[in-house]
This record gives C-alpha cells, structure tokens and sequence, in this order.
C-alpha cells in the first residue's frame, strides 16, 4: 500500500490482483447486478488510486480500506438511483458463466440461485454481515472497521443470519 | 441432538473461526449436529462464493482509466471561462485595429491612417473619432466614414 501511495503502478497492480475479486463480489452480491458491480468496481479502485496519496497506514488491514471506499460507493449509488437493493435473478444468471461442464454449470447455478434467494431473506445489514464475512473473506475485525459497528454486533449479527439461512436451506431441502 | 443453538453459543464458535480454529475442533467437544449444521452452511456460502467471480480484463481497461485519468471538463471551465472572457474583452478594446483608448464618454480614438482598417475589421460604417488630427474640421466630435473597399475614406460631419 505504501509502495502503491508513492505512484507504483506495480504495486497498485498486486493490491488490484488481491483485492478485486472479493471487492466485486460484494458489490455484485450488494446490487446484484454485473454490469453495475463492473462499473462500480472500477469506480471504487480509481477513488482508492486517487486517494492514496492521503491515505495513511493505520491500524486497520488495507483490504478494510478498500471495502470502505466500496461501502461509500453502494451506498452513494443507491442514493443517487434513489432506491434500495434490487434482488433480481441476474446474480443467479451469470454466476457460473465461467464453468465448463453443463452439468456442473446446471448444478452451481441451481446452488447459487438458492444462495441469492436465501440472502435475499436476510435483514440488509444481516446480509451485508455474511456477504463481507463468508464471501468476501474479512474477517469479523475487517468488518467492524467497515462498517463502524463494533465486532459483538456482528457477529451477533452473522449468528443471526446463519440461523436464518440454516433453516431456509433445510425448508428446502438444500441441506440435511 | 436436536434444537434451537443459543446465539451465544454460535458467536462463540464464530469467534474460534474467526480464530482460525478448525471447525472439527469447535464442533467436536459440543458433537452438536446443530452447531455442525451452521458451519456447512458457512460452508455452502464459502464454496458458492468461489464462483461468483469478475471478468479480470477490466484490470486493462482500470489502468488505462487511471494512465489517463478523466477530468472534469466543467471544473477547468469554471476557472477560465471567465479569465477568457475578460481576456478577449480586453485584448478587443486594446488591439482592434485603430483603437487605442477608450474614453468615459465612450468617444473612441481613431487614428486616421488605420480608419479604413478598422471599419474592416469593425464591419460598420460608423465610426466616433475625436476631432483631432482632420484638418480644419476640429469642431467635428461626431462623425461616420463609408467603407467602400478602398483605402478611400470620406469623413461626415455628423452636425451637418
């Protein structure tokens, strides 16, 4: 991060490689939508690049930095469209573009369509808890840096969730 | 064993993940089916995650932003737009051909070897000069001149 603050575009590039994915996760996961978790994805990396220079080493792990920047960002784009999430199938759609096999496509596709769905159930900072946490990969200290909350909250928070998805995922069947 | 798990109990045990505990250990010393449960759900997630993923050519397309950053064209507008405007006025009143000065009553100078010039560049047929420097006629303190191509100029005493 201090190698990328004084205008290494290479290191730039490795914090790009590290943190994009799970960045544009939470995005698409938070608007499900690609097309906007793209454009929203590269917003947030240029707001991160132009502000390194103001940037100062703290306590908190970059990658809450740059989830900061991305919850600033969802949230500055809701507000502009003037709306909430929009839960729309386009998640499930394009989730599994990538895999090879039909079947295996067919199946990661029913699976994810259940994960969205499931989400979709979930208070919005409930959701946001689990998004960050089990499929961003922060840890709950990560979290607390991003959101503000502080680190019982949300694991509270994510106890909660998982006892909402536990019992979605058995009502259908998902799980034993 | 079958029943509600506390969300002590979970928050714990999400503290010992968060830990990097195995989940074996956590769940182990409890053998809660419940508790196990909730770790496959963590599980279902951590595995659905894997394949939500970006197309990674938009690093391409993020660097080329970043090598040419967009700017603003209406901030560097706001600053010269108005430096521009006082800029050409002002060249305008300093440089048009056969101008000089301005006066208060707005009476311009003329100097009477560029007033075919500046009726060129001034596209009129009316011109106020001063009365200086035409002759006899030092009682004219308005007067209007024909452009007509020519290096020809005839001078009109506005009074007569």
């Amino acid at each position: 991060m201090e190698d990328a603050k004084h205008g290494s575009q290479e290191a730039f590039t490795l914090l790009y490689n590290l943190y994009f994915t799970p960045v544009w996760r939470y995005v698409y996961l938070r608007t499900k939508n690609r097309g906007e978790a793209d454009d929203l994805a590269q917003t947030i990396f240029l707001k991160v690049y132009k502000s390194l220079p103001r940037y100062r080493n703290t306590d908190a792990a970059p990658l809450s930095y740059f989830f900061t920047v991305a919850r600033n960002t969802i949230i500055d784009h809701w507000r502009k469209k003037s709306h909430g999430v929009i839960y729309s199938d386009e998640a499930v759609n394009h989730a599994s573009d990538t895999q090879a096999d039909p079947n295996d496509k067919v199946k990661q596709k029913e699976d994810q369509e259940m994960i969205t769905k499931a989400l979709g159930t979930l208070t919005e900072d409930q959701e946001e808890a689990i998004v960050l946490r089990f499929m961003s990969g922060l840890s709950t200290k990560e979290i607390s840096d991003v959101t503000g909350k502080r680190e019982d909250a949300i694991r509270q928070l994510q106890s909660r969730a998982l006892k909402v998805l536990r019992t979605y995922f058995k009502d259908n069947n998902f799980m034993a | 064993m079958k029943h509600q798990l506390s969300d002590n109990l979970i928050e714990e045990a999400l503290k010992k993940h968060d830990a990097g505990i195995p989940t074996g250990e956590i769940v182990g010393p409890h053998d809660d089916q419940e508790l196990l449960a909730m770790f496959e759900v963590i599980e279902k997630i951590e595995n659905e995650a894997t394949g939500i993923k970006p197309e990674m050519e938009t690093l391409h397309a993020l660097l080329k932003n970043i090598s040419t950053p967009t700017k603003n064209p209406w901030s560097w507008m706001k600053i010269m737009t108005p430096i521009v405007g006082i800029a050409v006025v002002a060249l305008f009143f300093i440089w048009h051909p056969g101008r000089t000065v301005i006066q208060n009553d707005q009476t311009a100078f003329v100097e009477p070897t560029t007033l075919a010039e500046t009726a060129k560049a001034m596209e009129t047929q009316f011109v106020y000069v001063e009365p200086a420097n035409y002759g006899n006629e030092a009682d004219i303190s308005l007067a209007s001149f024909t452009n007509d191509q020519s290096d020809t100029i005839t001078l009109y005493d506005s009074t007569l």
